[in-house]
């Protein structure tokens, strides 16, 4: 009997690993058709590929002076630099400061159609916590929102949510919360 | 293939006899009232040396966490029998106990059998006696089922004493398999791993019967939904969708799974026929709809909305219809849950203070505030209601706590770390 167990134990781990065998590319296929961003997931070898060639901001289209330093994602100078968009207390509103930093994603991913962006939505800890993981892919879901109005296609943008659960900051005060309500922009290939 | 193994084997399963070290501790109780005194005296032990178990303090703590008795304590019993023939009832009345338990442990070739025998105090008489035999790991399981057959002699309800709670408790020392769901006897002793992983685990939840635990994984970097069998450790994915997969909640008959999912758009309450697969839309909003919770019967379920504005709980028809708004007190409420007998909705509720559980009449509509927050989240009822699970927040680490649903009686439960999302078992189907 404890032998069959165990049997039936080890079977559930092997079907387990058969599932995670899957290319990583299929675990973040969350935006429907996401067929050619797909592929890049699970490749990862972009490592230092000509993608990341400077290729200048359009700086006029957002009334600042700009040019200052290329559109690149290696530039800790450019508005790409800029990946964590904060919210306020259980909403999704885009603030809008935020809005020429994604006009300049949303320019970059016009611009190389091999790029691909991770939208993952996070919330603080207060709130019950599977509204939360709704309210963070409500957040990570406005993001590609403006994204895809600044004319990024769909296809090169996934939403995740982690509500609560991926915390950068774990004190029960103000300071803490605020850092934890906000969305994450990862290229998950450039 | 070698970055492909570590990027998905980060969920493994435990194996089923793996006992983990955590223990609760009692830290904390308030006085009780209105509760049955009742003398548990300690069972006399007939081996050598000491009792491998004080099997009477189980069986009193039991009877005192339910908030409807008070134990004596050892220090106030003038005597401590162990024959019923031997009680000398005046020694009782004198400390003012209703009730008496007197016992024996002894090793049997199998393991132990205990006799134990439950008295009126006033009558003089026995109300009960029963013995039982358990295997050498058995005393405790064994002190469990005794409270329970002293809470149904004396209640007539059913105690729920070998009821099982699970939790999601995280090392984070543990840099590769920090996050964990266990499975643990109500008062935490005999707790177990079932699933643990390097992402985060969320929502466990009982089937009836508490023969298979529903959870939902990270580990595959988006939210997904599976069934576990606990006997065989069999695992089943269920919802793997575009979008979250969450909020897992058994139908009555164990057949169905609510569920919340947003691959239509946005959360949404589902209906998951566990056999066919068949998926049924129950909510139609743009707000988020998430926490589906059964009612008693399965004819409705109750769920958290922000289609009014701040979170609230709705009631809808199990099959689909016009949702109707339940709770209104406070700045929200979420994450309700019908009590067994269909009376009261137990919820988180948020006012000036912060997160608190509350327990609303449904008929009078009256809310009770049962705990003092500020951060205070997942109830979850015991199978008679009478009880409380729930995670509050200390200092800057989650935990478990049990509150009686009357709010008099409060424990905190010490699993040794962090622990969160705890849901308590209903009553365990018989082997």
């Amino acid at each position: 009997m404890k032998m069959l167990r165990l049997t039936l134990m080890a079977l559930a781990c092997l079907g387990l690993a058969a599932c995670a065998t899957h290319p990583p590319s299929n675990m973040s296929s969350q935006s429907g058709n996401a067929s050619s961003g797909g592929g890049g997931g699970a490749g990862a070898n972009g490592g230092g590929n000509g993608g990341m060639s400077t290729s200048t901001l359009g700086g006029a289209e957002n009334g600042q002076s700009g040019g200052n330093g290329g559109l690149s994602l290696s530039n800790p100078n450019s508005k790409l630099a800029q990946r964590t968009f904060y919210f306020e207390f259980d909403s999704s509103d885009v603030a809008k400061k935020y809005m020429p930093i994604l006009q300049a994603h949303a320019t970059y991913l016009i611009n190389h159609a091999s790029a691909h962006v991770r939208l993952e939505g996070n919330t603080d800890e207060r709130g019950t916590r599977e509204y939360n993981l709704a309210l963070g892919e409500r957040r990570s879901q406005a993001i590609k929102q403006i994204l895809v109005l600044d004319g990024a296609p769909q296809s090169q943008i996934t939403t995740v949510s982690y509500g609560e659960e991926n915390p950068v900051c774990t004190q029960h005060d103000k300071q803490c919360w605020a850092k934890n309500r906000r969305v994450n922009l990862v290229y998950t290939s450039k | 293939m070698l970055k492909r193994l570590s990027l998905c084997g980060c969920l493994l399963l435990m194996t089923w006899a793996a006992t983990a070290s955590a223990a609760l501790r009692i830290n904390i109780s308030q006085g009780v009232t209105a509760a049955v005194p009742i003398a548990v005296v300690p069972f006399q032990y007939q081996g050598s040396g000491n009792a491998p178990l004080d099997v009477a303090k189980v069986v009193a703590q039991d009877l005192k966490i339910s908030g409807s008795f008070s134990p004596l304590p050892r220090n106030k019993m003038l005597a401590q029998p162990s024959d019923p023939k031997k009680v000398n009832y005046k020694n009782w009345r004198e400390v003012s106990v209703d009730d008496l338990v007197v016992g024996k442990v002894s090793p049997s070739p199998r393991g132990y059998t205990v006799e134990f025998h439950l008295l009126d105090v006033y009558g003089g008489s026995q109300l009960a006696g029963y013995s039982i035999s358990v295997g050498p790991e058995g005393l405790r399981q064994a002190a469990h089922h005794i409270a329970d057959l002293i809470y149904k002699q004396l209640t007539g309800d059913q105690g729920g004493f070998e009821s099982r709670i699970a939790y999601v408790s995280i090392d984070r020392s543990d840099t590769q398999y920090p996050y964990r769901i266990m499975v643990s006897d109500w008062d935490g002793h005999r707790a177990h791993m079932v699933v643990r992983s390097k992402q985060a685990l969320m929502s466990p939840a009982w089937s009836p019967g508490g023969k298979r635990l529903a959870f939902v994984t990270f580990h595959k970097a988006h939210s997904v939904v599976y069934v576990q069998n606990l006997k065989t450790g069999k695992l089943r994915k269920v919802a793997d969708r575009p979008g979250i997969n969450s909020a897992p909640a058994w139908s009555p008959d164990g057949k169905r799974l609510a569920l919340s999912l947003s691959y239509q758009g946005n959360a949404e309450i589902y209906v998951l026929d566990l056999a066919s697969g068949k998926l049924q839309r129950i909510t139609h909003s743009p707000a988020i709809d998430t926490e589906p919770s059964w009612s008693p019967n399965g004819q409705t379920l109750i769920f958290t909305s922000d289609r009014g504005g701040r979170p609230q709980i709705y009631q809808i028809p199990a099959s689909g219809g016009q949702a109707q708004r339940l709770t209104f007190d406070g700045k929200s409420n979420a994450d309700g849950e019908i009590s067994p007998n269909g009376k009261s909705l137990l919820m988180v509720h948020q006012d000036d203070k912060g997160y608190s559980i509350a327990q609303m009449d449904l008929k009078t509509h009256n809310l009770t505030v049962l705990t003092s927050g500020p951060l205070d989240e997942h109830p979850s009822y015991s199978p008679n209601g009478a009880m409380i699970v729930y995670s509050p927040a200390t200092s800057n680490a989650r935990g478990l706590a049990i509150v009686s649903a009357d709010g008099h009686a409060q424990e905190q439960l010490d699993t040794g770390g962090e622990a969160q999302e705890p849901a308590w078992s209903g009553n365990m189907a018989q082997q």
